[in-house]
């Protein structure tokens, strides 16, 4: 009787694993709608400033985040990792993707981190960042305000988002993309505008606001890709958990039928005898 | 006198719009005026209340730093944050 306690425990335990992986898949779907609905609105606030930075034209511009330097000697990597882990390959994969990356870099290199995971597998990170399963624009604007800060005065001379870019639920491929100095689709340059107060100022401004909303949608993205990555690996889970309880079910009627025949037959076997 | 259609957007998405006939934007050289049939224009705006008007309202919104521009009435005004304030 032995095994059949064993394996009723088993299914027990079984059980409770396809409760948590069930919670935990359930989460990551409500975050990734509320990321979704996140980048779907940070889209219009993106197109717009883009649209107008390419209304005014950048072409001749001294702005520092516009113009390419000479010569560019030391890079920055911003690794946007996830906040957890359990979301298969996501992190790794990205990590992987990453270190290629770095291994080709001949110039100097530096290492941003955002996210929680991985403290103990990049060891290399001159700096981390937390950011929230949701970004907002106040976070971005944070990071951004960091990262511009390194850009004008610590002598980073080229900075590159490195990240999950999202391209469905069930898929999300590791990517980088050049944040500054920013590269522009080539405006018309419509003059026929007043500028309150020059237009230095103004496209200063939009640049900054450009700056950040391309930030916020790295960061919402990468959320955005977590969250879908959890949910695949969670509903897989799930499915697991379900094929192995019926076969522990299975087995569990199998030991229980052989120890009722082997019962029955004992019992005949024993009337037989007297 | 033709009304403007305005919009504030930050990056989280839209905070407040409405068809409005006057809005007074906050920017480094004083307070700008905005009615119907303005000029194209583009403004940077600095943090401080937005105050914006029409027939039968009113309404302020606290923003930061950010641009306004200003195309066939309608107002876009772009800022980095923005709260709806209580009148």
């Amino acid at each position: 009787m032995a095994n059949l306690r064993g394996i009723r425990m088993r299914i027990k335990s079984v059980e409770s694993t396809r409760q948590i992986t069930k919670s935990m898949k359930m989460v990551a779907a409500a975050k990734l709608r509320k990321t979704q609905n996140a980048l779907g609105r940070l889209g219009d606030f993106a197109d717009r400033s883009r649209g107008l930075l390419c209304a005014l034209g950048t072409g001749e511009t001294e702005n520092p985040f516009l113009r390419p330097r000479e010569e560019k000697r030391r890079v920055l990597y911003v690794l946007i990792v996830g906040n957890r882990g359990l979301c298969g390959t996501y992190n790794h994969s990205l990590l992987r993707y990453f270190e290629e990356l770095r291994a080709q870099e001949e110039r100097e290199s530096l290492l941003y981190v955002v996210g929680r995971w991985g403290r103990d597998l990049i060891r290399d990170a001159d700096r981390r960042f937390e950011i929230s399963d949701s970004p907002d624009a106040r976070e971005a604007q944070e990071l951004t305000e960091e990262l511009k800060k390194l850009y004008t005065e610590e002598g980073a001379d080229e900075i590159v988002l490195v990240y999950q870019q999202f391209k469905s639920v069930l898929q999300q491929s590791p990517g980088s993309k050049t944040l500054l100095p920013l590269t522009l689709p080539e405006g018309e340059g419509e003059k026929d505008l007043i500028f309150e107060p020059d237009e230095k100022t103004v496209l200063d401004r939009l640049t900054e606001l450009y700056l950040q909303s391309a930030v916020h949608a790295a960061l919402l993205e990468a959320r955005t890709g977590e969250h879908a990555a959890r949910m695949t690996a969670m509903t897989a889970a799930s499915d697991n958990t379900e094929e192995l309880i019926g076969e522990l079910t299975l087995e569990l009627n199998h030991a229980r039928q052989a120890a009722i025949t082997t019962e029955i037959s004992e019992i005949v076997g024993g009337a037989a005898a007297l | 006198m033709d009304k403007i259609a305005l919009h504030v957007l930050t990056g989280d998405g839209t905070v407040f719009e409405h068809t409005v006939e006057y809005v007074n934007l906050p920017t480094g050289f004083g307070s700008l005026g905005v009615k119907g049939d303005h000029a194209p224009m583009l403004c940077a705006v600095e943090a401080g209340v937005l105050r914006c008007r029409w027939s039968d309202g009113a309404m302020r919104v606290r923003i930061g730093a950010g641009v306004a521009s200003v195309e066939k009435n309608e107002l876009n005004v772009l800022v980095s944050s923005a709260q709806v304030l209580e009148e």
